[in-house]
């Protein structure tokens, strides 16, 4: 009985190394590399010659649906379907990266009196937030574009309300007969610049006008 | 009779005529009475008084003459009159010389006003006082001076009289027939009213009446009041006179208290202040990690055999079709 015993514990313990050598067998195959890729931010303009207009605004959180708060980058086949490369990802996620270039493009504009992304410690006139739709790419045949889509507006936390929105959406194509991920990040780049010179030059225009009509009010 | 004689006796009877009518002069003169008074008196207008001009006292009947009028050799401005009165005459120390007459048409003569009775009599050379003659010129000048004042109130009363008109006019505009029967409408409404809310007026009055006859009970419940207050605030006084020692040792502590409290609240400020940028990150590390999490956990529910092995999962390239 002793002697059946320990027979019958040697061959689980036999089958479970089997096993777990087969594991990790499976385990220790050659993995694909990870690719990561960056948006560029926009172009500084030329510095204007007007004075600065006298407000502080502060660039709150992007907000976005969970793809696009994770790193991976997306695609969409059809029309209401979508996915994520699983080896071709963002050097941040995407709400972070597009929140970046905002801050990078009023900074650049030096049409502000200061520019600051949201924190503990940062205080403001205004309070520019917005929404990612959209920044992925588009299997549509026979070519394949790269979708970016943004909503933005402007708080005004003195009257509680927003005071000014603007909206983003635009597919660019990808070039390339046989385009790559990198040929689609191009595209991307070159919508989410466009884009972002689009409604910074909106918010601009709001600002200038209304901080005018301040001034002649008092 | 001889010639001698005839003559002798015309002679006489000439005489005593002469005797006799030199004796009716001094008679009618009156300067035949011894003994008169003589007295002096000034004025700045003799109004015509000569030597012989008649002195009279009270108004009576003369009792003395003038006289002499000279000018004063001490005062140019002035006259001085030399009259003589008979001893009778009570001239007391406050009686008065003024220069009258009896009629707008008689001559001026000097009459004496007389004076008081306690006063003693005004001895003999003495000077008495004089009220100034006002002549008939200073009265036409005083008059010429008053005409242009005269002319001034002659015009303010037409200009009063011309306003009086206009007053007038309006009163009669606003009493016309039509607005006598509207004053008359009016005060048979107000009648009218009257006679309708005098029960209301009545109770209105009646209530008024009952709330006054409240206010003096609660009138003086305040008084009982106010002297409660003042007892307990003497009360409150005398405690706080007893305990000063102690509230002020209690205010004491309880500013050192404040005085911790503020500088804690300072420090704690520092602090946030100081390490706003790590508390960012600190929650933005939590964020990242909330969402590792998310996607660790949707892998184990999802693909549990990826902790043993790779999921083995293609490269996509763009356009490629979804995974089935």
């Amino acid at each position: 009985m002793r002697h059946g015993t320990m027979k019958r514990i040697r061959g689980i313990s036999q089958i479970a190394a089997v096993c777990l050598l087969a594991g990790l067998a499976a385990a220790c195959g050659a993995t694909h590399p990870t690719k990561y890729y960056v948006l560029d931010a926009p172009p500084a303009p030329a510095p204007g010659t007007q004075a600065p207009i006298p407000v502080r605004l502060v660039v709150g959180r992007i907000t976005a649906s969970h793809l696009y708060r994770e790193d991976r980058l997306v695609y969409g086949t059809g029309t209401v379907q979508m996915g994520t490369y699983e080896f071709e990802r963002w050097s941040a996620p995407p709400v972070d990266l597009i929140q970046d270039m905002l801050v990078a493009a009023l900074r650049n504009s030096g049409q502000y009196r200061a520019v600051s992304r949201i924190g503990s410690s940062a205080r403001g006139d205004y309070v520019v937030r917005g929404h990612l739709y959209a920044l992925d790419e588009i299997d549509n045949k026979p070519g394949l574009a790269a979708r970016f889509a943004l909503q933005l507006e402007l708080f005004y936390p003195s009257a509680g309300s927003v005071v000014w929105s603007g909206s983003y959406n635009h597919d660019e194509p990808v070039e390339g007969k046989h385009p790559s991920v990198s040929d689609v990040v191009q595209a991307l780049d070159r919508n989410v610049a466009a884009g972002i010179q689009q409604l910074t030059s909106g918010l601009s225009q709001y600002l200038a006008g209304h901080v005018q009509q301040q001034s002649a009010g008092n | 009779m001889d010639a001698k004689k005839e003559q002798a006796l015309v002679g006489l009877f000439v005489i005593v005529a002469i005797v006799l009518l030199v004796i009716t002069i001094f008679l009618m003169s009156g300067r035949t009475s011894g003994g008169e008074v003589s007295y002096h008196t000034y004025f700045k207008n003799a109004g015509g008084l000569e030597p012989g001009s008649q002195v009279r006292y009270a108004g009576g009947p003369p009792v003395g003459h003038v006289d002499k009028v000279t000018s004063d050799p001490h005062d140019s401005t002035r006259m001085e009159i030399d009259f003589a009165i008979k001893p009778d005459v009570p001239v007391k120390t406050d009686s008065l010389a003024e220069i009258t007459s009896v009629s707008p048409l008689g001559d001026n003569f000097l009459g004496i006003r007389p004076g008081t009775n306690a006063a003693p009599r005004a001895p003999t050379g003495s000077t008495l006082k004089s009220l100034e003659y006002t002549s008939f010129t200073d009265v036409a000048s005083l008059l010429a001076q008053l005409g242009p004042s005269a002319n001034q109130l002659i015009g303010n009363l037409n200009g009063r009289t011309s306003q009086l008109q206009t007053t007038l006019d309006r009163i009669n505009d606003l009493l016309n027939d039509k607005n006598r029967a509207n004053i008359s409408a009016s005060l048979g409404n107000v009648n009218g009213m009257l006679a309708e809310d005098r029960p209301e007026l009545h109770s209105t009055l009646a209530h008024v009446n009952e709330s006054s006859a409240k206010l003096g009970p609660l009138i003086d419940d305040f008084r009982k009041t106010s002297a409660q207050a003042d007892d307990a605030l003497s009360h409150l006084d005398t405690m706080i006179s007893e305990n000063r020692p102690d509230l002020h040792k209690s205010i004491e502590s309880l500013r050192k208290s404040l005085a911790s409290a503020e500088s804690l609240t300072d420090q704690l400020d520092r602090t946030l202040n100081a390490n706003s940028e790590n508390l960012d990150e600190i929650i933005d590390s939590l964020r990242v990690a909330t969402a590792n999490l998310n996607e660790f956990t949707d892998t184990i529910k999802t693909r549990p055999a990826s902790l043993l092995r790779s999921p083995g999962y293609k490269p996509r390239n763009p356009g490629d079709p979804p995974p089935k």
